[in-house]
Order: structure tokens, then sequence, then C-alpha cells
């Protein structure tokens, strides 16, 4: 049994795009903060939680908001403290981290041996 | 001895329900509309409440009596939510988050600005690491353990917000919204029957009262501590293979100690329901433990230790199969306090050991020297230790009547045993007993709400949810006078904004921002371009006496030839504090106000309601109001 869907690859894949848009694009609007803290807390963890085959959505939901803060948080420390400070470098660290997530999970989707992987 | 069992995953229990299905329809419902009528009610209160009017009571003394009717119809529909045959989770899951707003998000309601000053300058750390990319760890401590502010500052960049002010207000319902998660999952973990979890979950929000939910590393850092104990006891308890070998032990150990025959088989009762897991689920679990103990280290000083504490305990009494974690968690606080935090270790090893050890210390520090003030004051720190006392009698006797009906829950116990040591450690500010009770918080609420729902055959009765509703109301007045008893110094007002602006507006770089008390919301913006310093808490080998607040004195303090010049900030939130608190005795503010508006060597450069700001007389250019 798998808890890999298509649903939040697609979901990550339009929230990385509107968040780089409203990002890179310097967007001034009221909608910017949320599209960007919806982006923070959720979809670098839910390119990675679905892996673990958890299927109860509220343990699923409390680990990717966890995961995702922790990877935020790992990846502006790091480059702050490499002297590397660019919010825009870290955003792209972060949606890279998304996108590849999101990318394995459709790849994964259409494999014959998702549970051979998760009964290893 | 009783056959110790782990509660069992069922929780149907087959009861006869003469009612018709009209009646049972409208049974369903009625939850849904009370809850929504509570809801509506509560919200048309919030106009009339006046922050002017407060006392020290707090926030409570000025709360309309309709808000507490609210909330008693919001506990009446949640207790017929709870008792209701199929529990629908959608419902009381409704209900907790109802719930939430309205006991942490009414300051964000009713006030105007950011409330409590600390959150104030924990906006300004995030607001220096925005403006200058870096951290400098001899500003403060909080540049020690900067992770929370470095991640907020990257946040705000991209959401495109000016300051964290903009959204701090909401702070405390978001974070009590995120512990949700991993609360369930927590209390999920070593029963199967729904209304204990629920009920647990609302006695959790009923009894946080600490107020460390704010914009804050600690408010972030408590909810990355529930992650991590939610994983480690979903996925990692012993499971009976294990107890079983471990019983073999014991039993071999108990040829040489009786006692240890005796305890063996109880600690290897394991924790039911198991959920199933996969070495490679458990591997990438590990995974993200070890990155949020990452994070935790790098956020908050005391946290990790906590985290510490209770996954060693809960190793040691193999309620844990990760016993590598205690170990990983140790390296990385060590690697932290070595490479990063070693600046302000080394200036401060020993304010924070001076008290290792010392029960009457910490005692001194974390109770009685809180017991002072004026008496409505001193009446809301007795409610914080009755609330307390109150909350772990319930846990008390929950965990009593649940080891007589078979139920060890040894998990629970051995987690919120864990954290008592920290008492005799460093006393934190005298906040030692306050982070001691809130990292116990979840197991406590357990315990107390098993003391409703003991097994799932108990608390179908009548009676139960009589109980439970008059145990809610008591907690939640508790609530309103131990969350919000200090009110009036903790909430601001847009005149005092306007004060503090306004100095920031004239100060020179490097100049000394004075003020009367600690308690006003400053340090936001240019944080380390200032020197601040409070007449009523000067640091120690500075401290003045209360003869010495005067303006001769103060204009001498400002005269110091370190500061290129020096402001006096006098707002009402600090001179509410002082009288409150008992700093100052009755009278002493508006005395000093007073002279020093009439002082030759004052000048009063801004004033408005509820703010001055005083400059040396030689300086000012005249009063704006």
């Amino acid at each position: 049994m798998t808890a890999l869907t298509a649903t939040w690859p697609l979901i990550i894949a339009v929230s990385s795009l509107g968040t780089a848009i409203v990002t890179f694009g310097d967007v001034e609007s009221p909608v910017r903060p949320l599209i960007a803290f919806w982006f923070l807390l959720i979809c670098p963890g839910m390119a990675i939680v679905p892996f673990l085959g958890i299927r109860e959505g509220i343990s699923q939901l409390t680990l990717a908001i966890a995961l995702s803060l922790a990877l935020d948080a790992l990846v502006s420390i790091s480059l702050l403290y490499a002297g590397l400070w660019s919010p825009d470098i870290m955003l792209a660290v972060l949606i890279s981290v998304s996108l590849t997530g999101a990318a394995l999970q459709i790849l994964w989707l259409g494999r014959d041996h998702e549970q051979d992987w998760l009964a290893l | 001895m009783r056959q110790m069992v782990p509660r069992s995953p069922t929780t149907t229990v087959a009861i006869r329900n003469p009612l018709t299905s009209v009646a049972r329809w409208l049974m369903a419902l009625a939850p849904v509309a009370l809850m929504v009528y509570a809801t509506i009610l509560w919200f048309v209160t919030l106009p009339h409440i006046d922050l002017g009017r407060m006392d020290d009571l707090g926030l409570i003394s000025v709360l309309p009596l309709s808000t507490f009717v609210a909330l008693i119809i919001l506990t009446t529909s949640f207790c017929m939510a709870l008792g209701q045959r199929s529990l629908r989770t959608w419902l009381v899951l409704a209900h907790v988050v109802v719930l939430i707003f309205m006991l942490y998000g009414i300051a964000a309601l009713v006030e105007e600005v950011p409330r409590f000053a600390h959150t104030w300058h924990k906006v300004g750390v995030t607001e220096y690491i925005s403006r200058t990319g870096q951290v400098d760890p001899t500003i403060d401590h909080n540049f020690n353990w900067p992770g929370f502010y470095i991640m907020s500052a990257f946040m705000l960049e991209i959401a495109g917000l000016d300051s964290a002010i903009t959204f701090a207000g909401w702070v405390p319902v978001f974070l009590n919204l995120l512990y949700l998660g991993p609360l369930v999952m927590i209390l999920r973990s070593s029963t199967g029957d729904q209304r204990l979890v629920w009920l647990g979950l609302w006695f959790f929000y009923l009894t946080n009262w600490i107020s460390q939910d704010y914009f804050s590393p600690q408010g972030l850092t408590y909810f990355l501590y529930l992650v991590i104990l939610a994983v480690l006891m979903t996925w990692f308890k012993v499971t009976a293979p294990e107890s079983t070998n471990k019983r073999r032990s014991s039993e071999r150990l108990g040829r040489l100690n009786n006692l240890s025959r005796k305890i063996g088989p109880w600690l290897a009762v394991p924790d039911a329901p198991n959920v199933p897991s996969t070495p490679m689920r458990r591997a990438g679990l590990i995974i993200i433990v070890v990155l949020i103990s990452m994070v935790l280290v790098a956020s908050h000083q005391l946290t990790p230790f906590a985290v510490l504490a209770s996954i060693s305990a809960l190793v040691v009494f193999n309620r844990c199969s990760a016993r590598g974690m205690p170990v990983l968690v140790s390296v990385l606080v060590g690697t932290w306090m070595a490479f990063v935090a070693v600046t302000y270790l080394a200036g401060h090893l020993s304010t924070q050991t001076e008290n290792l050890g010392q029960v009457e210390a910490s005692v001194a520090s974390n109770v009685i020297g809180r017991l002072r003030g004026s008496p409505q004051h001193v009446l809301v720190v007795n409610m914080r230790l009755v609330m307390t006392l109150a909350i772990w009698l319930l846990a008390l006797f929950g965990g009593i009547r649940s080891l007589r009906n078979g139920y060890w829950d040894l998990t629970y116990a051995v987690w919120a045993a864990s954290l008592l040591p920290f008492l005799v450690s460093a006393h934190y500010g005298g906040e030692m007993l306050m982070r001691i009770y809130m990292f116990a918080l979840p197991p406590i609420v357990f315990f107390a709400a098993a003391l409703f729902f003991t097994t799932p055959r108990t608390g179908r009765s009548w009676r139960t949810p009589l109980a439970i509703g008059l145990v809610s109301v008591a907690l939640f007045v508790g609530f309103f006078v131990t969350r919000y008893g200090n009110e009036r110094m903790d909430y601001f007002t847009p005149d005092e904004i306007a004060a503090i602006d306004h100095a920031y507006t004239i100060a020179e770089e490097n100049s000394l921002l004075l003020s009367l008390a600690p308690y006003l919301p400053w340090k936001s913006q240019d944080y380390e371009k200032f020197r601040y310093r409070s007449l009523t808490d000067m640091p120690s080998g500075e401290h003045l006496e209360i003869s010495d607040l005067n303006p001769d004195t103060i204009a001498k303090l400002m005269q110091n030839k370190k500061y290129p010049a020096a402001y006096l900030i006098i707002t009402r939130s600090q001179k509410a504090g002082v009288e409150l608190l008992g700093k100052l005795p009755s009278g002493t503010v508006e005395r000093l106000e007073h002279d020093l508006e009439n002082s030759p060597k004052l000048e009063l450069v801004f004033a408005n309601d509820d703010g001055k700001v005083f400059v040396l007389a030689n300086r000012g250019a005249g009063i704006r109001r």
C-alpha cells in the first residue's frame, strides 16, 4: 500500500511556480504572503513525506509541516553561516527540493515495485 | 498482582438506543448548532471589551458575562459531541479549533497592536538578521541560538513583509493549531479510545496558559519537541517480542533482585495500538527526527534538553526502540554549545549553573519570588499555582484510576517524570517551573482525561459529561486569570507605539534608550544600534534604590559620556507593570513623572496620552504632540 498520489505533486508544482513568480518577480500583493507561507510551510515536507507510506492524514500533514520548517531553517542557517545570505538562493534550493520530490512521486506512482520498496 | 494490560485499540461498546431516528438526527445536529451559536455569541461580545478599564486581574476584569456564557455553551456542545454513539472526528475537531480561537485569539481581536514586550524584542532580532544578513553572538543570547530568527527573516523576505509585527498578534493561534497534529498523534499512540484523545486535547488547550506560544523560538521549538515525541511514540515503540526478551532478562536479574523481578513485567508491557512500520519507513522517520533536532539545537537553549530528558527516559524504561537518539541529541547539543554558543556560555556559565541542585533557590525564584505585587496580582500568581496543582491532581487521580483498571500507561508516566529534575537545574530566570509544566503537559492531560474515560466502557452515564463540563468551566475561568492576568502591562496602545517610534526617529546611533521598566514595545528596530536600560531592572552592580529615582540621578545617568545622547521613555504599560508587580511603592511613578516634567535638567520632547519621551535639557527642541 502506498500513500503516493498525483494530487500532491501537482499542488507542489503549482505552489512552487506561484511562489517563484511572486518572489522573484517581487510582486506586491496581499496574496504574496499567503502563497509564500503556504509553500514554505507545506511543500518541501510534502515532497518527501509521502515516500514514507504513512496513510493517516493528520500524521502525514504534521510530519510535512515539521519537515518543511526544518528544511527552511537548515537551508537558511547553512547559507547564512556560509556568508551567503540570499533569500532568493535559499528559495531556489527549496523549490528544487520540492520539485524533485514531486517529480519522484510521479515517477514512483507508475512503478510496480512500490510495495516492494515499502516492504523492504 | 493485577495483570497490566495495554489500552485496547477497540472502542466500540454496544449500547441500546431507544431514540427514534428523528430524535437521533436532532441529537446529532444539536452540538453543531450549539457550537455555531457559541461562536457567534463570543464574537458579538468582543466590541464590549474595554481594555482601558482593566485592573490587576487582567483581561478577565473586563470580559462580559456573555463571553463565559459562550464558553459554557461550547463546552456543553463539546460534551454532547463526545458522548455521541459514533464519535464524529470532524465535530470534536471543530470544537477544539473554536476553543483555540476563543482562548488564544481574543487578544489579537481586541488589542490594536501585538501584546507582550518580548514579542517586540524577538521581532527586532529578526529584523537585524533580515537587514544585515548575519548574526553577532556578542549582542545577546538570542544570537547564540539564532535558528528561529534566521528562518523567520528568510520567510519574511520571501513573503515580502517588512516586519513580523504584521502578523505577530496571531502567532499564538497559529502555533496552537500547529500543536494539534502532534498532540493527536501522541494521545492516539497509546489508546484507541477517541473520547480520551479529544478530551485530552480539550484539557491541553484549557491549561496551556504559560504564554510561550508567541512569536519566539520557544513557541516553534515546542512544536518540534511535540513532533519528535509523537514520532517516537507512534513508530518506535518497543514491540511485544522485544518486551518478552526484556522480561526474560529481568527474570534472570530477578534471581538476584526481587524488586526487579516484580517491576520487570510492568516495564515490559507494550503500549497499544502498535502502528506497523517497515525498516525503510523507520529510517526515513529517524532522518526527519534528526533534521528537526538540528533545528531545535540551533534555535533554543532549553528545549533540546527537554527532548534529551524525555527520550532518554523512554529508552531507559524500555518504551522506545530508538536507542541511539539520546546519544545523537547529546552530540548535537554538545557540538552547538562548543562551536557556536561558546561566546555566550563563556560569559554566563556561572549564572547558568549557580542553582544546580539548589532546591531552595529554585523554589525561591520559581514560586516565592513571584508572590509579590498588588493584591490582585498576588491572586493571579496564586491562581497559577492552583491551576498547576489542579491539573496535576486530576492527572494523579486519573493515573490511579487507570492503574486500578489495569492500565499502566508507563510511557506517559515516564515522560512526565523525566522533566521533574529540571526544577533543580538552572533557574532560567525564575521560569523553570513554568517550562516543566509546559513540557510535561501532554502526558499530564492524558492522565487527566483518563480520569473520565478510564476504559472504553466507562464515562457513558450522564454524570461524566456533567463532571467534564464543571471541570472545563473551572479551567477556562482559571485560564483567563492565569494567561491574561498580567494583561494590564502586557498589552500596548497605538499611542505607546507612537512614543517609541518618535524616540527611534530622533535617537542617534549608540544612544541610550532608558525606560522606567522593561515592559514596553521597544527593541523591534535597529536593535544593535542602541543601548537599553530600565531604571527598575538595572544590571547587577548598577542597581538603583527607590530614592535614586529622581530627575537628578536620572539626568546623571543620561549624561554618561559613553552615549552620544540619551532618551527616557515612559509609557502606560511600564507604569502598569511597576504597580502590578510591586516594583515601586504606590504613587512613586506619578511623583516621578511630575518631577521629571518640572525638572530644569530634562525636557519633554514628545507626549501623548500613553507615552512620553524626555531628553537632557540642553538637547531638546520642545514638545511634539
